[in-house]
Protein backbone atom coordinates (compact mmCIF):
# COMPACT_ATOMS: atom_id res chain seq x y z
CA UNK A 1 0.00 0.00 0.00
CA UNK A 2 2.53 2.29 1.19
CA UNK A 3 5.61 3.32 -0.91
CA UNK A 4 9.49 3.54 0.07
CA UNK A 5 8.32 7.19 0.04
CA UNK A 6 5.71 8.48 2.42
CA UNK A 7 2.93 10.42 -0.16
CA UNK A 8 0.88 12.75 1.13
CA UNK A 9 -2.48 11.87 2.15
CA UNK A 10 -5.86 13.60 2.52
CA UNK A 11 -8.84 12.75 4.53
CA UNK A 12 -10.32 11.21 1.66
CA UNK A 13 -7.81 8.62 1.23
CA UNK A 14 -8.89 6.64 4.50
CA UNK A 15 -10.97 3.63 4.65
CA UNK A 16 -14.08 3.97 4.29
CA UNK A 17 -15.24 2.30 7.58
CA UNK A 18 -12.39 4.05 9.01
CA UNK A 19 -14.07 7.81 8.28
CA UNK A 20 -17.61 5.91 9.66
CA UNK A 21 -15.70 5.39 12.79
CA UNK A 22 -14.78 9.07 13.09
CA UNK A 23 -18.46 9.53 11.86
CA UNK A 24 -19.68 7.61 14.74
CA UNK A 25 -17.81 10.32 17.25
CA UNK A 26 -19.62 13.08 16.17
CA UNK A 27 -23.33 13.89 16.32
CA UNK A 28 -26.60 12.89 14.21
CA UNK A 29 -26.30 16.54 12.91
CA UNK A 30 -22.12 16.82 12.35
CA UNK A 31 -23.21 12.99 10.17
CA UNK A 32 -26.24 14.50 8.38
CA UNK A 33 -23.68 17.38 7.03
CA UNK A 34 -20.42 15.39 6.48
CA UNK A 35 -22.95 13.37 3.96
CA UNK A 36 -23.46 15.98 1.66
CA UNK A 37 -19.40 16.93 1.56
CA UNK A 38 -18.34 14.36 -0.93
CA UNK A 39 -19.44 10.91 -2.54
CA UNK A 40 -17.24 9.32 -0.16
CA UNK A 41 -18.46 10.75 2.91
CA UNK A 42 -21.94 9.99 1.87
CA UNK A 43 -21.22 6.09 1.81
CA UNK A 44 -19.22 6.10 5.24
CA UNK A 45 -22.29 8.51 6.79
CA UNK A 46 -24.71 5.41 5.87
CA UNK A 47 -23.19 2.83 7.94
CA UNK A 48 -24.75 1.33 11.13
CA UNK A 49 -21.53 1.35 12.92
CA UNK A 50 -22.45 5.30 12.76
CA UNK A 51 -25.86 5.27 13.60
CA UNK A 52 -25.22 2.66 16.19
CA UNK A 53 -23.64 5.16 18.58
CA UNK A 54 -27.04 6.98 18.27
CA UNK A 55 -28.80 4.38 19.44
CA UNK A 56 -30.14 3.36 23.20
CA UNK A 57 -27.89 0.46 24.64
CA UNK A 58 -30.78 -1.34 25.51
CA UNK A 59 -32.52 -1.23 22.28
CA UNK A 60 -31.86 -4.72 21.28
CA UNK A 61 -33.66 -6.02 24.30
CA UNK A 62 -36.42 -3.78 23.62
CA UNK A 63 -36.96 -4.13 20.10
CA UNK A 64 -36.13 -8.09 20.29
CA UNK A 65 -37.66 -9.18 16.84
CA UNK A 66 -38.37 -5.65 14.94
CA UNK A 67 -36.83 -5.59 11.37
CA UNK A 68 -34.96 -2.45 10.07
CA UNK A 69 -33.33 -1.77 6.73
CA UNK A 70 -30.56 -0.01 8.40
CA UNK A 71 -29.60 1.73 11.82
CA UNK A 72 -30.07 4.86 10.50
CA UNK A 73 -33.95 3.89 9.48
CA UNK A 74 -33.87 2.83 12.79
CA UNK A 75 -32.44 6.31 14.50
CA UNK A 76 -34.42 8.55 12.11
CA UNK A 77 -37.85 6.26 12.72
CA UNK A 78 -37.51 6.90 16.31
CA UNK A 79 -36.79 10.76 16.21
CA UNK A 80 -40.19 10.96 13.69
CA UNK A 81 -43.32 8.94 14.74
CA UNK A 82 -41.86 6.31 17.00
CA UNK A 83 -41.50 2.26 16.95
CA UNK A 84 -44.30 0.25 18.22
CA UNK A 85 -42.41 -2.05 20.36
CA UNK A 86 -42.94 -6.33 20.23
CA UNK A 87 -43.90 -5.41 16.42
CA UNK A 88 -47.47 -4.72 17.58
CA UNK A 89 -47.80 -8.57 17.95
CA UNK A 90 -48.30 -8.43 21.59
CA UNK A 91 -51.81 -9.66 22.52
CA UNK A 92 -51.86 -7.25 25.67
CA UNK A 93 -52.58 -4.01 24.44
CA UNK A 94 -51.17 -2.70 28.13
CA UNK A 95 -47.74 -4.07 27.54
CA UNK A 96 -46.92 -2.47 24.47
CA UNK A 97 -45.59 1.07 24.20
CA UNK A 98 -44.24 3.34 21.46
CA UNK A 99 -40.61 3.87 21.46
CA UNK A 100 -38.67 6.95 20.16
CA UNK A 101 -35.24 8.69 21.13
CA UNK A 102 -34.40 11.11 23.62
CA UNK A 103 -34.32 14.86 22.82
CA UNK A 104 -36.58 14.17 19.80
CA UNK A 105 -37.87 11.72 21.63
CA UNK A 106 -41.34 11.29 23.04
CA UNK A 107 -42.35 8.09 24.44
CA UNK A 108 -45.68 6.78 24.14
CA UNK A 109 -47.95 3.82 24.92
CA UNK A 110 -50.94 2.74 22.65
CA UNK A 111 -53.33 0.37 22.22
CA UNK A 112 -52.84 -2.02 19.54
CA UNK A 113 -56.51 -1.33 18.27
CA UNK A 114 -58.21 1.61 19.35
CA UNK A 115 -60.77 0.78 21.90
CA UNK A 116 -64.16 2.50 21.44
CA UNK A 117 -65.04 2.79 24.98
CA UNK A 118 -68.81 1.51 25.85
CA UNK A 119 -71.10 0.74 28.83
CA UNK A 120 -67.91 1.22 30.82
CA UNK A 121 -68.95 2.85 34.23
CA UNK A 122 -65.71 3.28 35.70
CA UNK A 123 -63.02 4.13 33.65
CA UNK A 124 -59.83 3.60 34.97
CA UNK A 125 -56.48 3.41 32.96
CA UNK A 126 -52.74 2.71 34.11
CA UNK A 127 -49.85 2.70 32.42
CA UNK A 128 -46.41 2.13 34.43
CA UNK A 129 -43.45 1.64 31.99
CA UNK A 130 -39.52 1.23 33.10
CA UNK A 131 -37.26 4.27 34.13
CA UNK A 132 -34.18 3.29 32.06
CA UNK A 133 -36.17 3.69 28.59
CA UNK A 134 -36.55 7.03 29.27
CA UNK A 135 -33.84 9.55 28.72
CA UNK A 136 -31.78 10.41 32.26
CA UNK A 137 -32.08 14.02 33.60
CA UNK A 138 -35.29 14.92 31.79
CA UNK A 139 -38.70 16.48 32.54
CA UNK A 140 -41.32 14.30 30.59
CA UNK A 141 -44.58 15.19 30.74
CA UNK A 142 -47.35 12.70 30.23
CA UNK A 143 -50.45 13.26 28.29
CA UNK A 144 -54.18 10.87 27.61
CA UNK A 145 -54.49 11.11 23.47
CA UNK A 146 -57.95 10.40 22.73
CA UNK A 147 -61.26 11.53 20.78
CA UNK A 148 -64.03 13.12 22.95
CA UNK A 149 -67.00 12.44 22.35
CA UNK A 150 -69.85 14.62 21.62
CA UNK A 151 -68.09 18.51 22.78
CA UNK A 152 -70.05 17.91 25.91
CA UNK A 153 -73.61 18.33 24.61
CA UNK A 154 -74.99 15.30 25.24
CA UNK A 155 -73.47 13.99 28.44
CA UNK A 156 -72.13 15.99 31.05
CA UNK A 157 -68.39 17.33 31.09
CA UNK A 158 -66.45 14.60 31.46
CA UNK A 159 -63.66 14.86 34.04
CA UNK A 160 -61.39 12.48 35.43
CA UNK A 161 -58.53 12.08 38.63
CA UNK A 162 -54.78 12.03 37.33
CA UNK A 163 -51.71 11.61 38.11
CA UNK A 164 -48.07 10.66 37.30
CA UNK A 165 -45.61 9.86 39.36
CA UNK A 166 -42.43 7.70 40.03
CA UNK A 167 -42.85 4.36 42.32
CA UNK A 168 -42.02 4.02 45.45
CA UNK A 169 -42.15 8.35 45.88
CA UNK A 170 -43.19 9.34 48.59
CA UNK A 171 -44.97 12.98 47.46
CA UNK A 172 -47.27 12.80 44.47
CA UNK A 173 -49.79 15.24 43.46
CA UNK A 174 -53.57 14.12 41.77
CA UNK A 175 -54.91 16.68 39.62
CA UNK A 176 -58.35 16.83 37.81
CA UNK A 177 -58.68 16.89 34.18
CA UNK A 178 -61.28 17.60 31.71
CA UNK A 179 -61.57 15.29 28.60
CA UNK A 180 -64.44 17.34 27.34
CA UNK A 181 -64.50 21.06 27.35
CA UNK A 182 -67.49 22.70 28.57
CA UNK A 183 -66.61 26.30 27.57
CA UNK A 184 -69.41 27.66 30.18
CA UNK A 185 -67.47 26.07 32.95
CA UNK A 186 -63.89 26.75 31.93
CA UNK A 187 -63.04 29.80 33.90
CA UNK A 188 -63.60 28.85 37.39
CA UNK A 189 -61.91 25.36 36.80
CA UNK A 190 -58.49 24.50 37.99
CA UNK A 191 -57.49 21.43 36.73
CA UNK A 192 -56.26 20.44 32.84
CA UNK A 193 -57.99 22.09 29.47
CA UNK A 194 -57.83 19.17 26.72
CA UNK A 195 -56.51 20.65 23.67
CA UNK A 196 -57.01 19.15 19.61
CA UNK A 197 -54.32 18.08 18.24
CA UNK A 198 -53.17 18.45 14.09
CA UNK A 199 -53.53 14.94 13.91
CA UNK A 200 -57.39 14.93 14.86
CA UNK A 201 -56.63 13.21 18.41
CA UNK A 202 -57.30 15.34 21.09
CA UNK A 203 -55.07 15.20 24.57
CA UNK A 204 -55.05 16.38 27.79
CA UNK A 205 -51.91 16.70 30.35
CA UNK A 206 -51.69 14.09 33.44
CA UNK A 207 -48.83 14.85 34.65
CA UNK A 208 -44.99 15.38 34.96
CA UNK A 209 -41.79 14.39 36.40
CA UNK A 210 -38.46 13.87 36.39
CA UNK A 211 -36.04 10.96 35.53
CA UNK A 212 -32.85 11.77 37.41
CA UNK A 213 -29.85 10.18 37.65
CA UNK A 214 -31.03 7.28 36.18
CA UNK A 215 -29.65 4.29 38.41
CA UNK A 216 -29.77 0.97 36.42
CA UNK A 217 -29.78 -1.16 39.79
CA UNK A 218 -32.52 0.46 40.71
CA UNK A 219 -34.85 -0.39 38.07
CA UNK A 220 -37.69 2.54 39.02
CA UNK A 221 -41.25 2.82 36.97
CA UNK A 222 -42.89 5.25 36.37
CA UNK A 223 -46.59 5.10 36.36
CA UNK A 224 -49.44 7.15 35.32
CA UNK A 225 -53.02 6.98 35.99
CA UNK A 226 -56.36 8.35 34.76
CA UNK A 227 -59.67 7.39 36.34
CA UNK A 228 -63.00 9.14 37.16
CA UNK A 229 -63.85 11.47 39.33
CA UNK A 230 -67.78 10.97 40.23
CA UNK A 231 -67.89 14.81 40.14
CA UNK A 232 -71.27 13.51 37.80
CA UNK A 233 -72.71 10.11 37.17
CA UNK A 234 -70.80 9.45 33.68
CA UNK A 235 -71.14 7.02 31.57
CA UNK A 236 -67.79 6.90 29.37
CA UNK A 237 -69.57 6.15 26.17
CA UNK A 238 -68.09 6.73 22.95
CA UNK A 239 -64.60 7.60 24.29
CA UNK A 240 -61.86 6.37 21.77
CA UNK A 241 -58.75 5.76 23.59
CA UNK A 242 -55.42 6.20 21.61
CA UNK A 243 -53.05 5.90 24.78
CA UNK A 244 -50.36 7.95 26.77
CA UNK A 245 -47.55 10.02 25.48
CA UNK A 246 -44.47 10.88 27.50
CA UNK A 247 -43.05 14.08 26.50
CA UNK A 248 -39.74 15.61 27.58
CA UNK A 249 -40.49 19.04 27.93
CA UNK A 250 -37.57 21.84 27.33
CA UNK A 251 -36.89 22.79 30.83
CA UNK B 1 20.04 2.96 37.68
CA UNK B 2 20.68 -0.59 38.62
CA UNK B 3 16.94 -1.82 38.93
CA UNK B 4 16.83 -0.99 34.91
CA UNK B 5 19.46 -2.98 33.98
CA UNK B 6 18.32 -6.18 35.57
CA UNK B 7 14.84 -5.61 33.98
CA UNK B 8 16.31 -5.19 30.70
CA UNK B 9 17.74 -8.84 30.97
CA UNK B 10 14.60 -10.08 31.32
CA UNK B 11 12.64 -8.26 28.44
CA UNK B 12 12.28 -9.64 25.39
CA UNK B 13 13.68 -7.78 22.37
CA UNK B 14 11.45 -7.78 19.38
CA UNK B 15 12.77 -6.34 16.03
CA UNK B 16 10.27 -4.36 13.59
CA UNK B 17 11.32 -3.78 10.04
CA UNK B 18 9.09 -1.12 8.10
CA UNK B 19 8.48 -0.74 4.62
CA UNK B 20 11.38 1.60 3.38
CA UNK B 21 13.61 -0.70 5.32
CA UNK B 22 13.77 1.10 8.47
CA UNK B 23 14.33 -1.63 11.71
CA UNK B 24 13.35 -0.81 15.10
CA UNK B 25 14.52 -2.35 18.15
CA UNK B 26 11.73 -2.76 20.76
CA UNK B 27 10.77 -4.25 24.02
CA UNK B 28 8.31 -7.10 23.65
CA UNK B 29 6.43 -5.16 26.25
CA UNK B 30 5.67 -1.85 24.20
CA UNK B 31 5.18 -3.66 20.57
CA UNK B 32 2.59 -6.05 22.12
CA UNK B 33 0.72 -3.28 22.98
CA UNK B 34 -0.22 -3.06 19.25
CA UNK B 35 -3.02 -5.92 18.48
CA UNK B 36 -1.63 -7.34 15.49
CA UNK B 37 2.46 -7.73 17.06
CA UNK B 38 0.72 -9.23 19.85
CA UNK B 39 -0.95 -12.28 17.25
CA UNK B 40 2.33 -12.64 15.23
CA UNK B 41 4.36 -12.84 18.66
CA UNK B 42 1.56 -15.40 20.00
CA UNK B 43 1.29 -17.27 16.88
CA UNK B 44 4.85 -17.46 15.17
CA UNK B 45 6.46 -17.64 18.80
CA UNK B 46 9.89 -17.00 18.47
CA UNK B 47 10.32 -14.38 15.34
CA UNK B 48 12.03 -12.05 16.49
CA UNK B 49 12.13 -10.24 13.31
CA UNK B 50 8.74 -8.79 12.11
CA UNK B 51 8.35 -7.28 8.16
CA UNK B 52 5.49 -4.45 8.51
CA UNK B 53 4.95 -3.83 4.94
CA UNK B 54 2.56 -1.55 4.99
CA UNK B 55 3.81 0.99 7.43
CA UNK B 56 6.49 3.80 6.49
CA UNK B 57 10.02 3.81 8.86
CA UNK B 58 8.42 7.42 9.75
CA UNK B 59 5.05 6.34 11.18
CA UNK B 60 5.93 3.18 12.79
CA UNK B 61 8.27 5.32 14.70
CA UNK B 62 5.67 7.51 15.95
CA UNK B 63 3.22 4.47 16.45
CA UNK B 64 6.10 2.97 18.89
CA UNK B 65 6.95 5.82 20.83
CA UNK B 66 3.39 6.37 21.70
CA UNK B 67 3.15 2.62 22.99
CA UNK B 68 6.39 3.49 24.75
CA UNK B 69 4.93 6.04 26.84
CA UNK B 70 1.56 3.96 27.55
CA UNK B 71 3.60 0.97 28.25
CA UNK B 72 5.98 3.28 30.67
CA UNK B 73 3.09 5.00 32.35
CA UNK B 74 1.07 1.45 32.99
CA UNK B 75 3.58 -0.23 34.64
CA UNK B 76 3.50 1.75 37.55
CA UNK B 77 0.06 0.81 38.68
CA UNK B 78 -0.79 4.54 40.32
CA UNK B 79 -3.68 5.98 40.05
CA UNK B 80 -2.48 9.28 38.64
CA UNK B 81 -1.25 7.45 35.50
CA UNK B 82 -4.89 7.75 33.38
CA UNK B 83 -4.31 11.58 34.38
CA UNK B 84 -0.38 11.49 32.73
CA UNK B 85 -1.51 9.64 29.91
CA UNK B 86 -4.42 11.79 29.15
CA UNK B 87 -2.00 14.79 28.84
CA UNK B 88 0.35 12.85 27.28
CA UNK B 89 -1.81 11.75 24.81
CA UNK B 90 -3.39 15.68 24.08
CA UNK B 91 0.52 16.56 23.88
CA UNK B 92 0.85 14.15 21.27
CA UNK B 93 -2.33 14.77 18.87
CA UNK B 94 -2.06 18.81 19.33
CA UNK B 95 0.46 19.66 16.91
CA UNK B 96 -0.08 16.55 13.99
CA UNK B 97 -0.65 18.08 10.43
CA UNK B 98 -3.42 16.54 9.13
CA UNK B 99 -1.36 14.00 6.55
CA UNK B 100 1.26 12.69 9.40
CA UNK B 101 -2.34 12.15 11.27
CA UNK B 102 -3.84 10.33 8.57
CA UNK B 103 -0.97 8.35 8.14
CA UNK B 104 -0.75 7.20 11.80
CA UNK B 105 -4.39 6.68 11.93
CA UNK B 106 -4.07 3.44 8.48
CA UNK B 107 -0.83 2.08 10.48
CA UNK B 108 -2.18 2.16 14.37
CA UNK B 109 -5.51 0.71 12.11
CA UNK B 110 -3.29 -2.30 10.48
CA UNK B 111 -1.52 -2.55 13.30
CA UNK B 112 -4.81 -2.83 15.67
CA UNK B 113 -3.49 -0.55 18.22
CA UNK B 114 -7.43 -0.01 19.60
CA UNK B 115 -6.60 2.53 21.85
CA UNK B 116 -4.25 4.77 19.64
CA UNK B 117 -6.99 4.59 16.84
CA UNK B 118 -9.69 5.84 19.48
CA UNK B 119 -7.31 8.75 20.60
CA UNK B 120 -6.75 9.48 16.91
CA UNK B 121 -9.93 9.26 15.06
CA UNK B 122 -11.12 11.48 18.06
CA UNK B 123 -8.65 13.88 16.89
CA UNK B 124 -10.35 13.86 13.48
CA UNK B 125 -14.06 13.88 14.94
CA UNK B 126 -13.23 17.24 17.03
CA UNK B 127 -12.20 19.03 13.71
CA UNK B 128 -15.78 18.30 12.47
CA UNK B 129 -17.69 18.76 15.42
CA UNK B 130 -20.35 21.65 15.10
CA UNK B 131 -19.09 22.77 11.35
CA UNK B 132 -21.05 23.47 8.47
CA UNK B 133 -20.62 21.56 5.15
CA UNK B 134 -18.03 24.62 3.59
CA UNK B 135 -16.05 25.12 6.71
CA UNK B 136 -15.37 21.05 6.65
CA UNK B 137 -14.61 20.62 2.89
CA UNK B 138 -12.17 23.73 3.63
CA UNK B 139 -10.85 21.98 6.72
CA UNK B 140 -10.09 18.55 5.03
CA UNK B 141 -9.61 20.55 1.07
CA UNK B 142 -12.19 18.34 0.26
CA UNK B 143 -14.23 19.17 -3.37
CA UNK B 144 -17.61 18.02 -3.87
CA UNK B 145 -17.79 15.33 -6.05
CA UNK B 146 -21.87 15.00 -6.70
CA UNK B 147 -23.36 15.21 -9.61
CA UNK B 148 -25.61 18.77 -10.24
CA UNK B 149 -28.12 18.68 -8.25
CA UNK B 150 -27.42 15.61 -6.16
CA UNK B 151 -26.20 17.80 -2.82
CA UNK B 152 -29.32 19.76 -2.93
CA UNK B 153 -31.69 16.70 -3.08
CA UNK B 154 -29.42 14.94 -0.18
CA UNK B 155 -29.77 18.15 1.94
CA UNK B 156 -33.36 18.61 1.25
CA UNK B 157 -33.90 14.92 3.42
CA UNK B 158 -32.27 16.15 6.66
CA UNK B 159 -32.78 20.27 6.16
CA UNK B 160 -33.50 20.67 10.11
CA UNK B 161 -29.17 19.52 9.84
CA UNK B 162 -28.58 22.81 8.05
CA UNK B 163 -30.41 25.64 9.59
Amino acid sequence: MEGEMSSEVNILDLPEDCISHILSLTSPGDVCRCATVSTKFRRAAQSDVVWNQFLPSCLEEILSGSVFASKKDLYFQLCGSGILIDGGNNKDPFSQMILSLPNYKPVTSRFSEKPRINDVHELSIQAKIKMRFLSPNTRYVDYFIYVPRFNGIEYPPFSVSVRSRVVGEELTITNYARLEDDFLTRPEYNGYHPRKRDDGWTEVEIGEFFTGDLDHDRDCEVETCLWETGEYVTVACGLVVQGIELRPTED
Amino acid sequence: MSSSSTTTTTTRLLMLKASDGVTFEVEEAVATKLGAINNMVEEEGSEDLICLPNVNGKFLGMVLEWCKKHANNNTNSDKGNDEVNKWWDKEFVMDLDQNTLYHLLMAADYLSGTELVDLLTEKVASMIRGKKVEEIRETFKIKSDFLPGQEEEIRKKNSWAFE
